[in-house]
């Protein structure tokens, strides 16, 4: 037997103690109240009524103490007490019915009890079997009673033919009985139903439970009042501690080791109630630091009514290391690709500027030129820096609320000499009220508003004209640069953001592009939960918009 | 260029290419130039004489430009001389630890001239 069906037999028998408490008491005051009444005659002494009673409190007190014993049993005593109460159960009912007129007896009714109680302990064998007992109990007493070798206990005060009319006794007995094994016969079905319906939630339990266990991160369900319903071992482990000491218990942080206060703290808050959240949490643990990321995911009932909340804990450790190698890694790299161009570039721009001595006009122009590809070179790894640091994800957002204006302005006036080369006008038509403050990373946006007007400028001819808007719809925040340039072909505009993507038409104009700048730029707005699009027509111009939400999403 | 005083410049940089264009390009421009190519060798230097105003490569053999940063800026004795750093890190973190350590300015190299660096020196001097 296992220890968990051992555990439910015991909680099965010990409510089986506890429901005889109830028809004990109930019995007694069925004797106590047909005592009082005149026509029914128990002819019974109180001294057997007393004795009667103590017998039953004395037996049912002894299974009592020997249920306190409880996992200390093992499973045959336990199996020989949930019959032979049954049985006691039943002998004490024929006793009953005995004394209170045996064929004129209403105590057969009693006999369901027993039956009752089988069916929650035994299956179908056993409960016919003891529908079967108890029906030969019952035809023995009515047997040895017609026979006089027991004296006759009459029931009432008047003859009521019952007893010595040999048709009557025997079609009372037969239907008396039929009765029994019918209720037996009805009890199978009812605990076969029962025990299917156990199987299904066990299976469905076992299924969670497995899941549960299988999952590589840790789990904790707390409910509405702090108490921890599920942990999976995984999660025991992470927080090191012990899921038979805190399951069902209200989590406190007590149950947590110094180290793990902080992370500890945040297992027992009970997060939103309406969306999840998460947080990463450094640990310093015996001199190894561990990243754990903890997300917290409200649970709701079939009902829809709140249950409490669950933490998955995810061991971020490992991908942190590889974040920073690789940050590490992009941001020497650059470093070593820089040195030597701009010991190009400075020796370039000396002789340009004649602090090498004096020369010709060719070689300044050829000169001007090699300056030009290296500061292409340059704006080149630039990208490249920039595409990496998006695609190991760590293109991190150092966000802060502000006016998007005054970036605007700072990024307009930084492309100002480019413009004015190609007398191209860049106005800005500045909003006629104060926009509310967006949440955006300074940095990134303006490296969006450069090279959105850098492409304006580079890709509209000479003395046309770029203009920027800014308005507020919803609750957005859109900025739209517009410039009467060449546009883009219509079959080419939805490949715009992607990755080394350069237009037919301008491929010719500027051979120098990287196509990397509106794929920056998509990332850097998708990263700010906001978005990024172009209309264009070709020969016409170019309307490039993006939008930031005025509230962190 | 005529000054009233030749001002003193300590480039401390271990490229030996970058280090000659910039010490020949503030000659020019009339400062006085103290070279140093590593970061013990820079503090001998300032101990010798304090310079007016120090540019400062960060990855440099002996002691990272960081930490001669944090000391000069420690140390109650060189911590009014301006400190420029000149690197080709341009990582967010490095940036912000050099300024947020005291320097008055972080220049990436392949992002400037040698003629601009002059010009940010001499408005920095302009202002002490």
């Amino acid at each position: 037997m296992s220890i968990r069906r051992k555990e439910k037999l015991i909680h099965t028998l010990r409510w089986i103690v506890k429901g005889r408490w109830a028809i004990i008491v109930g019995i007694l005051a069925v004797g106590l109240a047909q005592r009082s009444i005149n026509v029914v005659s128990i002819h019974l002494p109180s001294s057997v009524m007393i004795t009667l009673a103590l017998t039953a409190i004395t037996y049912n007190l002894t299974y009592y103490f020997l249920l306190r014993r409880g996992m200390r049993l093992n499973a045959w005593t336990l199996r020989i007490l949930a019959i032979a109460q049954v049985f006691v159960d039943q002998l004490l009912f024929t006793y009953i019915i005995y004394i209170s007129g045996s064929s004129e007896s209403l105590s057969f009714i009693f006999y369901f009890f027993p039956i009752l109680i089988a069916t929650v302990l035994f299956r179908n064998i056993g409960i016919l079997l003891f529908a079967f007992v108890n029906s030969l109990l019952y035809i023995f007493l009515i047997v040895i009673e017609m026979n006089t070798i027991l004296p006759f206990v009459a029931r009432y005060d008047f003859v009521s033919g019952i007893h010595g009319n040999i048709p009557v006794m025997i079609s009372n007995t037969l239907t008396i009985v039929a009765v029994i094994m019918l209720a037996a016969f009805f009890s199978t079905y009812i605990s076969n139903m029962i025990r299917d319906r156990e199987r299904e939630i066990l299976t469905e339990q076992d299924k969670v439970n497995s899941i549960l266990n299988s999952l590589p991160d840790g789990v904790i369900m707390i409910d509405v009042t702090g108490k921890v319903i599920a942990l999976n071992p995984q999660g025991a482990e992470m927080l090191q501690v012990k899921a038979s000491a805190i399951i069902d218990n209200i989590l406190v942080k007590e149950n947590f080791i110094p180290e793990l206060q902080e992370l500890g703290a945040h297992i027992i808050q009970q997060g939103s109630h309406t969306h999840i959240e998460s947080k990463e949490i450094e640990v310093e643990e015996r001199g190894m630091r561990h990243v754990y990321k903890i997300t917290t995911i409200p649970v709701f009932n079939a009902l829809g009514k709140i249950m409490g909340s669950m933490k998955v804990i995810t061991d971020y450790t490992r991908e942190r290391e590889l974040d920073r190698m690789k940050s590490d890694f992009i941001s020497i790299a650059a470093h070593q690709l820089r040195t030597p161009l701009s010991g190009v570039k400075w020796l370039l721009k000396m002789i340009i500027d004649g602090d090498m001595g004096p020369l010709n006009e060719e070689q300044r122009k050829f000169l001007t030129r090699g300056y030009q590809n290296q500061e292409r070179m340059i704006s080149l790894i630039n990208d490249l820096l920039d595409v990496s640091r998006i695609e190991e994800g760590r293109f991190k957002l150092n966000t802060e609320l502000q006016q998007i204006e005054k970036s605007i302005i700072e990024s307009i006036r930084a492309i100002e000499t480019l413009a004015q080369k190609k007398n191209i006008q860049v106005r800005f038509i500045k909003p006629e009220k104060l926009l509310p403050p967006v949440l955006f990373d300074k940095e990134k946006i303006e490296l969006v508003l450069q090279n959105l007007l850098d492409n304006a400028i580079k890709y509209t001819k000479k003395n046309g004209h770029v203009l920027v808007n800014i308005l507020q719809e919803g609750n957005m925040v859109t900025v739209s640069i517009q410039d009467n340039g060449v546009g883009i072909p219509q079959d080419q505009q939805k490949k715009l953001f992607s990755k080394f993507f350069r237009a037919r038409n301008v491929m010719q104009m500027h051979t120098d592009g990287s196509g990397l700048g509106l794929f920056i730029v998509k990332n850097v707005l998708t990263t700010h939960g906001g978005d990024v699009g172009i209309e264009s027509e070709e020969g016409k111009g170019t309307k490039v918009w993006f939008s930031l939400p005025i509230h962190r999403v | 260029m005529t000054q009233q005083k030749k001002f003193a410049v300590l480039i401390i940089e271990d490229d030996t290419f970058l280090h000659e264009l910039s010490k020949k390009k503030f000659i020019q421009q009339g400062y006085e130039v103290i070279s140093a190519f590593n970061g013990e060798e820079g503090k001998r230097k300032i101990q010798q004489k304090f310079p007016d105003i120090i540019l400062l490569d960060l990855l440099l053999p002996e002691m990272d430009g960081l930490d001669l940063l944090k000391e000069l800026k420690e140390n109650r004795a060189t911590q009014h001389i301006p400190v420029v750093i000149v690197s080709n890190y341009s990582d967010r973190e490095r940036v912000q630890k050099g300024l947020a350590l005291g320097a008055s300015d972080y220049i990436i190299k392949a992002h400037f001239t040698p003629d601009e660096i002059v010009q940010k020196v001499n408005t920095l001097l302009k202002k002490s």
